[in-house]
């Protein structure tokens, strides 16, 4: 019965170490799967531009067709009702701030980058898995 | 005595496990699978991705990422909803992932499970729980009919940016699936 007990608390023991390890393993594999990473070649982000003056189809046209011919730009769409054009951009090959302020210049147009706040980006609509990993991932970033 | 209660436990499992896997193989071979909506879409076949050199893609997972990615330049654009996706304007994140990028990829994973697609999932909350300020603290408000109608205009639009019309059969299906979503989403 002694012998049985010291073998059960010895398979305890090392069954303890051995989770815990895989636990700090796992936490370790989050950590470096999902930390904040620059962007690469592949990255593609998206910018607003908000035109604060009345924008024609014309209009529209001009600023989609000025928007495509800079480096970087991938697609783009204007909304002249909405005064609005959003483009997605290669952050590793253009600065998005920068293509809005060549923009408004050289097109002589009063336009300003739309950037949303902090504040903002923790509303709406993230269609984001909301995974074990992400939830732990969440977790380990409040302590990291 | 032990060794043989283990024994017999054991070869109950592996008989039970073989008797399940045998049936199911059994049901399975016996009626066909009917085309799902994905299969419209272009199913499984593999063509090379356009987005990503050296890549391939299932066709029916392109021609959905291709509507959503139009539908979402619509929605950005659009002042009625644009509201509610502003995570979209983030810049690179976890895994040098922007904004765009991971609402394309959930988004593209919802609409390809939703089609009937059988090799991707979507983690992320029901449309209730999604929709719904008390489970989800990012929604900032109830969505209203007119909001759903707004974004059902903007999925037409972006589906006409790549030349699907909305008297195609697909879209007509695909339509459906949306329209069949308006009771969880809207919940005003």
């Amino acid at each position: 019965m002694a012998y049985s007990n010291g073998i059960f608390k010895n398979v305890l023991r090392v069954s303890g170490i051995v989770l815990g390890l895989l636990i700090v393993v796992l936490c370790i594999h989050i950590y470096w799967v999902t930390r904040p990473k620059a962007a690469d070649a592949s990255t593609i982000s998206m910018a607003r531009i908000d035109f604060k003056q009345p924008v024609t189809q014309a209009d529209a046209g001009r600023i989609t067709t000025w928007l495509y011919a800079q480096k970087g730009v991938d697609h783009v769409l204007c909304n002249p009702d909405s005064k609005i054009a959003v483009f997605t951009f290669y952050p590793v090959k253009v600065n998005a701030s920068v293509i809005t302020n060549h923009l408004t210049s050289q097109l002589h147009l009063q336009a300003e980058r739309y950037i949303p706040t902090e504040e903002e980006l923790k509303k709406g609509c993230p269609v984001v898995a909301e995974s074990y990993t992400n939830k732990i991932a969440g977790f380990l970033k409040t302590i990291f | 005595m032990k060794q043989v209660s283990f024994g017999v436990m054991l070869m109950a499992l592996v008989t039970t496990v073989c008797l399940i896997t045998s049936c199911s193989k059994n049901s399975s071979n016996g009626t066909p699978v009917a085309p799902t909506l994905y299969d419209s879409l272009g199913g499984t076949v593999m063509v090379s991705d356009p987005k990503n050199a050296g890549t391939m893609i299932e066709q029916g997972r392109l021609t959905v990422r291709s509507v959503v990615d139009s539908t979402i330049f619509v929605i950005a654009a659009d002042n009625s909803l644009n509201g509610f996706f502003k995570t979209l304007l983030t810049e690179v994140g976890s895994g040098n992932t922007s904004g765009f990028q991971a609402l394309e990829k959930n988004l593209t994973d919802f609409v390809c499970v939703g089609a009937g697609a059988k090799d991707f999932t979507y983690g992320g909350k029901s449309m209730v729980a999604a929709h719904d300020p008390a489970q989800n603290p990012r929604m900032n408000g109830k969505a209203s009919n007119a909001n759903f109608t707004q974004f059902e205009t903007d999925l037409t639009i972006g589906a006409g940016k790549n030349g699907v019309s909305s008297t195609a059969s697909v879209f007509v299906s695909l339509s459906k699936i949306v329209e069949s979503l308006r009771t969880q989403v809207v919940q005003q």
